[in-house]
């Protein structure tokens, strides 16, 4: 069974299948060609200290999910997007950074290449998760349900839009995926939040 | 919540205005609050967790809170100054949720 678990020591437990883990692992990557260097600042000195130049809500729905408005008031959103953007994205590439940086180093590359010759999809890995990179799994896992939810546009009846859909409709196949996602988040939650409790 | 204004009485060269103006100040810098919206993507159980996790609120008072953003569409999750709600919206956004401030109305 993939997922989470507590292992006798404290330790948690991670379990994937080749696929699920290759399935991750190219989901961070989207995440981070999405998040990329796009407010890469035209001026050097306002680099250095962290300041964009840009100043708008992303057009892409997606990257507007990630990196939302913080005031309803356009002026005011534009100033705290200019200070706060920078690492607003830097922090949401962590996320994604901690599961694939993770995923890789337990891995390796070639494990998680599906049209390696011989490879059984379906065989389980096993990994430790370092109890310090949780919280970041947990936002990453979370940036990726924003992003497919976004672009499915999720609302709170999807569960029987998607379910009646065919299953040759490739949304039918992203719903899936995103519904998977929300059930390990779940799973990774109980843990964490069982721990915080002792 | 609004603190009561700190006017000095202790010293005698405070005028009233000052103490009008300094009443006024406090007005102006303490009531903002952040808000947060429901959306259809977030876990219930995820938000208690954030709620958790970034103001130290309790399991009960977490989980209130996901509630009246899950049944009113939003809730009042923090209030202070402007810098300190400009600070809990950048970590609510940070865990994904969406969050705005405002001066509270």
């Amino acid at each position: 069974m993939s997922g989470f678990s507590r292992k006798r020591n404290g330790e948690i437990l991670a379990t994937f299948s080749h696929y699920e883990g290759a399935i991750l692992k190219s989901l961070t990557e989207q995440i981070l060609e999405l998040l990329g260097e796009g407010d890469a600042p035209a001026d050097p000195l306002l680099a250095v200290v962290g300041i964009s130049s840009n100043d708008s809500l992303p057009e892409d729905p997606v990257l507007a999910r990630l990196l939302p408005d913080a005031y309803k008031e356009e002026r005011d959103a534009a100033e705290f997007r200019r200070y706060t953007e920078h690492s607003a994205r830097e922090k949401k590439r962590a996320h994604a950074h901690a599961i694939r940086d993770i995923l890789m180093e337990n891995l390796g590359d070639h494990a998680l290449d599906l049209t390696e010759p011989g490879l059984n999809k379906r065989e389980e890995l096993h990994f430790i998760l370092p109890e310090e990179k949780a919280q970041m799994w947990l936002m990453g896992i979370n940036d990726m349900r924003l992003a497919l939810g976004t672009r499915l546009n999720v609302t709170p009846d999807a569960q029987e839009r998607f379910s009646a859909m065919s299953d040759e409709s490739p949304d039918k196949g992203i719903y899936n995926l995103f519904a998977w996602l929300g059930w390990l988040q779940e799973i990774l939650l109980d843990i964490l939040i069982d721990t915080t409790k002792k | 919540m609004i603190s009561t204004p700190k006017v000095s009485t202790a010293d005698t060269e405070v005028t009233p205005s000052d103490s009008v103006e300094e009443f006024l100040r406090s007005l102006h810098d303490k009531p903002w609050v952040t808000i947060v919206w429901d959306d259809p993507i977030n876990l219930m159980s995820y938000v208690t967790h954030v709620f958790m996790v970034v103001f130290g609120y309790s399991k009960d008072k977490a989980h209130q809170l996901m509630l009246q953003v899950h049944n009113e569409g939003k809730a009042i999750v923090s209030n202070g100054t402007r810098e300190e709600m400009e600070h809990d919206v950048a970590m609510l956004h940070e865990y994904g949720l969406w969050a705005t401030l405002q001066r509270m109305e």
